[in-house]
């Protein structure tokens, strides 16, 4: 009983159901912008609130690296670089320094879906994606299969970024198989901290025409890896798987 | 017994996404089935503007697999002018349905196999990038029959801009009923420190398509687009938007695509009172004079 009692306990304490999180990538030549508004003065326009918004941002390992908070009006909206927060804490150069952001709003508000934004400063290259899934959640132990198909011609190779939201380290396979007959072209294992990120990358020189990506074990409910599709004129976009 | 609906099977599982050829974009779609049954896939054709152009049937997509459609075959095979955008409304019709027999199957189940899965929208350039996005639709979407008055309410700050990218946004406006019907939305762009920047409509019709260029918009206004990010809020009550946001710089070719959360799941306990937050935007933009008109 105490067994089981104990963790839920911690995790109810540690973490605010409406925490929300996702990663960053942070380079000489990219950044992460985390996007977000006052949601709440948004839904309630008529109460006029302010509304703080904290987030920490955790190293690859999960380690907390640096937390803030942001006070916004009713209709006010931020767009914070990930990489101005980290350079006071971090020296950054041409490899990839990943991680992971949590926004955390007062539990009387709920959850606000920020939006991260990727950005190649040398290329231009852009994504914009919405947060996943709430922290601090049980794993799945399901499998899953994504709902696109990833077309190879133009590409180099895909980069797989994961973030781990559910309690403790968990580990996943990867499968990346031929739509055409099934057949597997590639497969990684992955194991990732608490709030830790990784990436595994898949060269795609000889690969079929139509890829589709499953694994094993989807480490929380929507926490599906981001795809990043790097194109042979070196550009990338990433959506989630 | 939960309530139940007369439908198509034509119309049962949906997906509405449309071509984006006046962006100079082709365009391709992935349909998964994981409705734990076999499939056969179907597409209904509208202009921009709503009126049914044509249909047909395609591929057998059986249970746990996944088929590729390019938008371009469809522009063969109908013979559409490949100079416009097209939207395509594509089905998965259960095996024991036929496309345009009606019956009754209650919503609990519509919403079960519209929720399994999602279908993925792709626009590319040949040779160089792609960028797409997962999300559903329902055919309960505007059927005033179950719901009698709608609300739409958007929000993010989504828009990015700089000197050669541009934020566009979709609205599609699903209505398998094919009434004839124009909603109307209203919206505001924002600075970050919420003043508006200027205020907006835009005309969607039933099953069509229409887009609105952040930078054409400023433009229009008289207002110089400055780079960076930009906050956006749109309202209606007379229809539910599915909304993409596009990313596009069309000189150095990149891009990318993503979709809007449904208020929600903002507020999944919290209760909100949609009519009075209407009246509250209403009065805002009656009220809101653009500076530079």
């Amino acid at each position: 009983m105490l067994k089981t009692l104990l963790p839920r306990l911690y995790y109810s304490t540690f973490f605010n159901k409406s925490s929300i999180g996702q990663l960053y990538i942070v380079s000489e030549d990219i950044d992460t912008y985390f996007c977000f508004n006052n949601h709440k003065g948004f839904l309630f326009p008529q109460a006029d609130e302010q509304l703080t918004i904290k987030l920490d941002v955790h190293s690859s390992s999960g380690k907390k690296i640096l937390s803030k908070n942001f006070n916004l009006n009713a209709h006010d909206s931020l767009s914070v670089s990930i990489r101005d927060l980290l350079k006071e804490k971090l020296t950054i150069g041409k490899e990839e320094i990943l991680g992971s952001i949590v926004c955390t709003t007062p539990k009387t508000t709920l959850q606000n879906h920020f939006y991260t934004y990727y950005r190649d400063d040398k290329t231009e290259s852009v994504a914009m994606i919405h947060p996943q899934s709430t922290v601090g959640r049980k794993t799945t132990d399901r499998s899953w299969i994504s709902n696109q198909i990833i077309h190879t011609k133009d590409l180099e190779n895909i980069t797989l970024y994961q973030m781990n939201h559910s309690r403790g380290t968990s580990s996943c396979h990867y499968y990346l198989r031929s739509v055409a007959d099934g057949s597997i072209f590639a497969e990684a294992d992955v194991s990732v901290k608490q709030l830790g990120v990784t990436k595994v990358k898949f060269d795609l020189t000889d690969s079929p025409a139509q890829l589709c990506l499953s694994l094993d074990n989807l480490l929380s409910p929507n926490g599906k890896p981001l795809i990043m599709r790097r194109y042979k004129n070196n550009k990338f976009t990433i959506n989630h798987g | 017994m939960g309530k139940s609906i007369s439908i198509q099977g034509k119309n049962i599982i949906i997906f509405y996404c449309s071509s984006l050829k006046t962006l100079g974009l082709e365009s391709r779609v992935s349909l998964p089935n994981k409705t734990g049954e076999n499939t056969n896939a179907y597409v209904q054709v509208f202009t921009t503007s709503g009126e049914f152009v044509q249909e047909k049937s395609l591929d057998e997509v059986a249970d746990k697999s996944i088929i590729a459609v390019e938008l371009n075959d469809l522009y063969r095979d109908f013979q559409l002018d490949s100079t416009f955008d097209y939207v395509f409304l594509f089905s998965l019709i259960p095996a024991n349905y036929t496309p345009s027999d009606f019956q009754d199957i209650e919503l609990g189940e519509v919403s079960r196999l519209n929720s399994t899965q999602d279908f993925y929208i792709e626009h590319y350039i040949e040779s160089s990038i792609s960028a797409g996005v997962l999300y559903q639709a329902s055919p309960v979407m505007n059927n005033k029959s179950i719901i009698p008055q709608f609300y739409f309410f958007m929000q993010a700050p989504k828009i990015f801009l700089s000197e050669h990218q541009d934020t566009i946004f979709q609205f599609f406006n699903p209505n398998i009923s094919r009434e004839p019907e124009n909603s109307k939305l209203y919206f505001f762009i924002r600075e970050s420190n919420g003043d508006i920047l200027c205020k907006g409509e835009l005309n969607v019709s039933s099953n069509g398509m229409s887009m609105l260029s952040v930078k054409e918009t400023l433009q229009n206004n008289n207002i110089t687009p400055p780079n960076g990010f930009l906050h956006f809020e749109a309202f209606s009550d007379e229809a539910i938007f599915i909304t993409l946001t596009m990313q596009y710089n069309k000189s150095l070719e990149t891009m990318d695509l993503e979709h809007t959360l449904s208020p929600h799941y903002y507020l999944q306990k919290n209760k909100m009172d949609k009519k009075s937050t209407h009246s509250y935007y209403s009065d805002l933009y009656n009220s809101h004079v653009n500076k530079s008109v």
